[in-house]
């Protein structure tokens, strides 16, 4: 049972990714003419550029191109970047590795925090935290991820010093874990604070169901004691909700780093894929975009499987 | 892919606190819901604030005291707000933050206002079909609005701004292509609840063609919330437009929006001129709350049963 939802779900996921696929290649399309033609006329002679669209069959029809374009992209063959001059599997595998960092990061800082706060508030309902937390929320929702990012900057780099202001290594350093964690700690933070406080938020609202449940205040009325109830019961039925929410954040917690590595000047996709639009290398945001797709998608699903394995229905 | 779930609700940032659909408003007199807005304080005093900022920015041209663009008081570059003859102070190159905050705040609102009311349209067509017709096309178009609504939109910005440069399509349609998804789920729910309703029935029994039905019966009756949530939209949109522009995807210099006049405070800010970047970032958070809370102040007034 378990794998037959397992397999749909995968089967489902396919032509989600075809489909945004479509999209990318159809957008790319959208300026008029061919890219290759517009970015390097007067940079390279005429026969130079026809073997480049010769080479990435630019002269085919559309469909065709589309196809060898699928191809490539899984073939890991995504093309020379049209402004570094190298190939953008190159610099995109290396920055991809430092937005998983950050992006890891910042889940793991979204779910302490978020899940922390959350059962506080639910616990004391009504009183001074709770209210404080719910106000908090209210007004954090609309809170920009790159200015929140610039208050963290002035007050613990510019000001207090504590912490560095940009990059992912200290310049003269030799690399070390503490250097990257000192890195790691604004960038991460400002990257969760909205996907905390929703999901505290979301977390709140379980715990204070829970608590109000009818199957708990029946275990009290037989004489369980308030701890052990919260012990044995609370965190699994907050399970579900929490790798829901989470899952769910992760596209906000991906579109949030994209802005979060511009702030910080953080290494990963999001520096080279906004220099890239600049540039109209188109090579490199297709790339670039097709990956941060994928993973958006492999997220989801891998969400939905772990919410099925958690669902006891679903059990065989 | 998940199904569409109340949790799935909470997914754009500033709408998490939106709530359920809002379907049928009920026979409540005009009169009725004036009084109810009035007494809802939050919701008023938000209505003034964005008819303040939108004021600001349409007479931009006649109330701005400098030219936004021009270094007027270069020797005072980098003055703190309360600089005598520039409330707001001054930015990196000398220009009155004043001045640009009100010529930037025409590019933000009306960048922001004009694509979610485009969405707002687009939704009521897309939710109407949907919502009215139980085929193929109609199964298609919400599968596409389920993958489209949790989808990391600053990535389209990108695609597009590879393909048509940064500007004002490309800020523009990703905003149309944000907004739509979350509004024609709740033009579609709206609808799904309406058509079985005995009113529809009784025009559909009375022979009214299916277009009488769809606009006169149905459509007065979801594009209240479509207005509602539009609204509440707004403020989320302003503050993800302003991101854009952040990343250079938006206006061009030297012209300026609030998010723009943001990364240029970034620049200075270990110059510790934290003010630059302060002065728009306060603009875009508030008016973006200022537009929440009325969406939710006119959620309240329009639909009773919260």
């Amino acid at each position: 049972m378990i794998l037959r939802s397992v397999a749909s779900r995968v089967l489902q996921a396919i032509p989600v990714f075809l489909a945004i696929s479509v999209l990318v290649f159809f957008i790319s399309h959208l300026g008029g003419g061919d890219a290759i033609t517009s970015a390097l006329s007067g940079i390279l002679p005429q026969d130079a550029i026809d073997a480049i669209r010769r080479e990435y069959g630019l002269d085919r029809p559309v469909h065709v191109q589309y196809l060898l374009w699928l191809q490539h992209l899984f073939a890991g063959d995504w093309g020379l970047s049209l402004t570094l001059r190298v190939p953008v599997f190159e610099v995109l595998g290396k920055a991809f590795v430092n937005t998983l960092v950050l992006t890891a990061a910042a889940v793991l800082i979204c779910l302490v925090t978020g899940v922390s706060v959350g059962v506080l508030a639910g616990l004391k309902r009504g009183s001074l935290v709770d209210g404080f937390t719910m106000l908090v929320i209210q007004l954090g929702h609309n809170l920009p991820v790159f200015w929140s990012g610039l208050v963290l900057i002035w007050l613990f780099a510019v000001k207090l010093e504590w912490l560095p202001a940009s990059g992912m290594y200290d310049m003269r350093g030799d690399q070390t874990f503490a250097d990257l964690l000192a890195h790691l700690v604004l960038p991460a933070f400002s990257a969760a604070i909205v996907s905390i406080l929703i999901l505290a938020q979301l977390v709140r609202s379980s715990v204070i169901e829970i608590v109000g449940s009818d199957y708990i205040r029946t275990f009290r009325s037989q004489g369980f004691s308030r701890g052990t109830l919260l012990r044995r019961h609370l965190g699994r039925n907050l399970l579900s909700p929490v790798v829901n929410i989470t899952g769910l954040q992760i596209g906000y917690l991906l579109s949030g780093v994209i802005f979060v590595e511009n702030v910080f000047a953080w290494p990963g996709i999001g520096t080279h894929l906004y220099n890239a639009a600049a540039g109209k290398d188109y090579p490199m945001t297709q790339a670039g975009v097709m990956l941060i797709t994928g993973c958006y998608l492999a997220v989801n699903l891998a969400t939905d499987v772990i919410l099925d394995l958690l669902n006891p229905r679903l059990r065989a | 892919m998940s199904p569409p779930t109340p949790i799935a609700d909470a997914l754009p940032a500033g709408i998490a606190a939106a709530g359920p659909v809002l379907a049928a408003t009920g026979p409540v007199s005009g009169h009725g819901r004036w009084h109810r807005l009035k007494a809802n304080r939050l919701a008023l005093a938000s209505l003034g604030f964005i008819a303040f900022a939108l004021l600001g920015s349409l007479l931009a041209p006649w109330i701005a005291p400098y030219d936004p663009n021009a270094a007027t008081d270069p020797s005072l570059r980098l003055a703190p707000p309360g600089t005598p003859g520039h409330w707001l102070g001054l930015d990196g190159q000398g220009r009155d933050l004043l001045s640009r905050l009100i010529w930037g705040g025409r590019e933000s609102l009306l960048s922001t206002i004009a694509p979610v009311f485009v969405a707002v349209l687009l939704s009521l067509a897309l939710g109407l079909y949907a919502g009215y017709t139980r085929g193929r096309w109609s199964a298609l178009i919400m599968r596409v609005v389920d993958i489209l609504f949790a989808f990391p939109m600053v990535l389209l910005a990108i695609g597009l701004a590879t393909a048509l440069g940064p500007g004002f399509w490309t800020i523009s349609l990703t905003i149309v292509f944000s907004a739509t998804p979350y509004l024609t789920r709740v033009v579609y729910a709206g609808v799904r609840a309406e058509r079985d309703k005995e009113y529809v029935e009784a025009a559909r029994a009375l022979g009214a063609p299916t277009y009488t039905v769809l606009f006169a019966e149905i459509l007065p009756n979801v594009a209240t919330a479509a207005v509602v949530y539009g609204t509440t939209l707004v403020g989320s949109m302003i503050v993800f437009l302003s991101g854009l522009s952040f990343l250079g995807l938006g206006t061009q210099p030297p012209t300026a929006d609030w998010g723009r006049m943001v990364s240029e405070g970034a620049q200075v800010l270990v110059l510790d001129a934290a003010h630059v970047a302060t002065v728009p970032a306060l603009a875009i958070v508030s008016v973006a709350l200022a537009f929440n809370w009325l969406g939710n102040g006119l959620r309240n007034v329009l639909d009773p049963r919260d």
